[in-house]
Formats: C-alpha cells, structure tokens, sequence
C-alpha cells in the first residue's frame, strides 16, 4: 500500500517551516543547508508528511519525522517516525518546481522520481541508455521524443532508489522492458500512464514493476515514475 | 480491574516493542509470519495516530496551516474497479501464472494478466506454445481447429480461452 503527494516547491516554502518541521528537522534546515537547499528540503518535508497523512489524516504534523535508516539492509534510506515508530519506507524527489514524496507502510522496496521534459544532449543517450531503448527514443520525434527520453530516465532513478543504490549504479544496467507498440498506445500527445517492467542487470537479475505519468504544472511538462522491486520467492531483498 | 482493556494494552504494548525491534523483524524470514506481524504493524499504527497514544495523545493542527496543493489526486488516479470474475475463472488465472512462471523462471509477481506474452514479457512463441500444451493437458483441453496463438497474447487471454471449454 502506498500513498504519493506531489505539490509546489514554491507554494511550499510559503509556509513557515517552524510549523511543519519538528525540532530537529528545523535545525538542520536552519543550520545545515545551503540557501539553494532549502526550498527543496522543506517542500520534501512537506509532501512526505502529506503522503503521510493521507494514511494517517490525524497525525501531529511536527510529531512526524523523517529519517534515514542508519543499520541494516535499508541503511541510508528515508522511514517516516512518528512519535519515535517507524512506520514505513518514504521516498522523495524533486525538479523544477516540483516536489514528490511516496510512503509505503510496507517494506517492499519502492521509490519515486521526478523530472522536468527537456531536450538532452545525444551525449546523455550514449553514455546512460542501452541500444534498445535508443532504438525506443529514435522511433520518436519532438517533444514526445524528449519525454520519452526523460520517462525512461526517471524509470533508471527509481529502479535505482528503490533498492537504495540511488545513482551509484551504472544506468546502463538498469534496462526498461518496454516496447514502441506499448508506448505508443499509451502515450496521447505528451500525456502519459503507463505500467511496464524493468530490470537491473547484476548477479541475480533484479525486476520491478513500473508506473509513469506525465503532468504539466506551470507550462512545464513532467514525468513522475513509481518503481517497486519484485521480490524473487517471496523474498523482500 | 477491567481484563479486557489490560489484555489489549499488554498486547499492544508488546507488538509496539516489535515497531522498534529490527532484529526482530529481520529474523522473521517466514513469509507467513511477515505477514501477520505487518498487519499487526497497520493496527498499531492506526492505533497510534489516532489518539490511542503510547507516549501522549496527538492531535492535528493542519486544520490551521494552509498546506499547498497536492497534485498527486489528479495526476494519479486510482483504477477503475472492475468485476471480480468467477471463482473458476480465478482458479484458472493462478494455474496459468503458476506454470507461466515454472516454464519461463520469472517470478509471479511479474506475471501481469494484461501484459502481452511476448511484446511486454518477452516470451516467445516456442515458450507459449509449451504453456499451452502443459495447460491444454491439466484441463483435457481439445485444440479447437482453427486456434491460433494471436487470439491468447496474454495471460488473461489464456485464461479466458481455457474457461471457454473448460
């Protein structure tokens, strides 16, 4: 079960942070962060503490922290607390002026990614996709050619947050199963919804089940990509 | 002394300890087990945020801070429900997924009924057919005579074929 809150970066950082962060999230945002960080840091606060509480609607805002894992399997990866219970995984993103957050009770790995539709440099095709999904990204044009591009990237990014390796892995290992014909039937203009599958190439094949949207806030088009790993028998990894 | 309401806040208070014991939880490697603990976890945390507090009560106080928009409402919708098919046709579906998974090695999970068979899954018409005969033999399924693979291209395709006759 999951629970995903997407909202304005520029909307969020017109709330007093004192009043939605709690004391130590107040003092890291005060003391830690650069002023570029901030209004990142806070609307990620914020639509963590949102997506949380579309599960729990009656939590105390500042009585709900978020904190990276410090032992384990899921070590540096974010959990929401609330009165000192961990009570499920939470992933964040940003872009542009966009914000995301996913929480998941469970422990399945399961993250998000957003990202901003925007031309790239064929350089960034070569170095990060695979042959087949470049023959995906030729087959279209324009700016349904840049989105293509983009929802396959944001595809990488999740697959990779969701088993915690963040961009530590090479982007090429991370391969989306998704074919012209598919895409093509999902994809209306620039709107997108689609679910497909993809794959981290390692010792033991990994798979994850993939969701994508597309939105436009603000005359920007986005692309927003929920991946959750597929435990192999049963097996939460 | 009301036993009722100390037998649920000891085992409350128990399965709290469980929220916080990592260790616990790692040694829970029984799938069943994982599963109840993680309802019990749903509970309790239920539990915990609505005011039956461990540790105080809680209140919310978002009523008075204006939170921005979430666009999440629109942009994910949930699915449209659809009608939960009968019993036997549920029954084939997991026997389709089941020996789809034994033939091919992929896990379940990944067996979406709506994916096609080979432009999703990869699979190719070889594997299918070998399916289809393991299938075709658990249900004394006679091939009909002018049966082609393109009318089964997923696994509810699959499934619905072997309800026709079955």
């Amino acid at each position: 079960m999951q629970h995903v809150s997407i909202i304005s970066i520029d909307k969020a950082n017109k709330l007093i942070p004192n009043q939605v962060l709690n004391s130590h999230e107040f003092e890291y945002f005060n003391k830690s962060l650069s002023s570029f960080r901030k209004s990142d840091y806070l609307a990620g606060r914020i639509a963590s503490k949102m997506a949380f509480l579309k599960y729990n609607q009656f939590a105390d805002l500042k009585k709900i922290k978020v904190l990276n894992e410090q032992f384990g399997p899921h070590k540096g990866r974010p959990h929401i607390y609330f009165n000192n219970h961990k009570l499920g995984l939470i992933s964040i993103g940003h872009s542009g002026d966009l914000a995301c957050a996913l929480y998941a009770l469970d422990k399945s790995p399961i993250a998000i990614d957003i990202e901003y539709v925007t031309k790239r440099d064929n350089s960034f095709l070569l170095y990060n996709y695979t042959e087949q999904e470049i023959n995906l990204i030729k087959q279209f044009t324009g700016q349904q050619r840049n989105l293509v591009i983009t929802l396959l990237w944001t595809a990488k990014e999740s697959m990779s947050k969701s088993i915690g390796k963040g961009l530590s892995l090479n982007t090429k290992k991370l391969e989306i199963n998704l074919n012209q014909k598919k895409l093509s039937t999902h994809l209306i203009d620039t709107y997108i919804k689609i679910k497909y599958q993809g794959q981290y190439t390692c010792n033991t094949n990994q798979y994850f089940n993939l969701q994508s949207y597309t939105t436009n806030f603000n005359n920007q088009l986005y692309c927003i990509t929920i991946s959750k790993l597929i435990p192999n028998n049963g097996e939460i990894i | 002394m009301n036993t009722t309401n100390n037998t649920n806040a000891f085992e409350i208070a128990l399965l709290s300890t469980v929220l916080n014991n990592d260790k616990f939880n790692e040694m829970s490697k029984d799938q069943d087990f994982q599963e109840y603990v993680l309802a019990q976890k749903e509970i309790i945390s239920r539990l915990l945020v609505s005011g039956y507090n461990l540790a105080g009560n809680s209140k919310s106080i978002t009523h008075n801070i204006e939170m921005p928009h979430d666009l999440a409402e629109e942009i994910i919708k949930p699915e449209p429900k659809t009608e939960v098919p009968a019993s036997s046709e549920i029954d084939i579906l997991s026997d389709v997924t089941n020996i789809c998974s034994e033939i091919t090695g992929y896990p379940k999970e990944m067996l979406e009924p709506e994916l096609d068979l080979e432009a999703d899954l990869g699979i190719d018409t070889v594997k299918q057919m070998e399916i289809l005969s393991i299938l075709r033999d658990k249900y004394n399924h006679r091939i009909e005579e002018h049966f082609t693979l393109s009318e089964t291209p997923t696994l509810s395709d699959v499934t619905q074929y072997l309800s026709r006759v079955h």
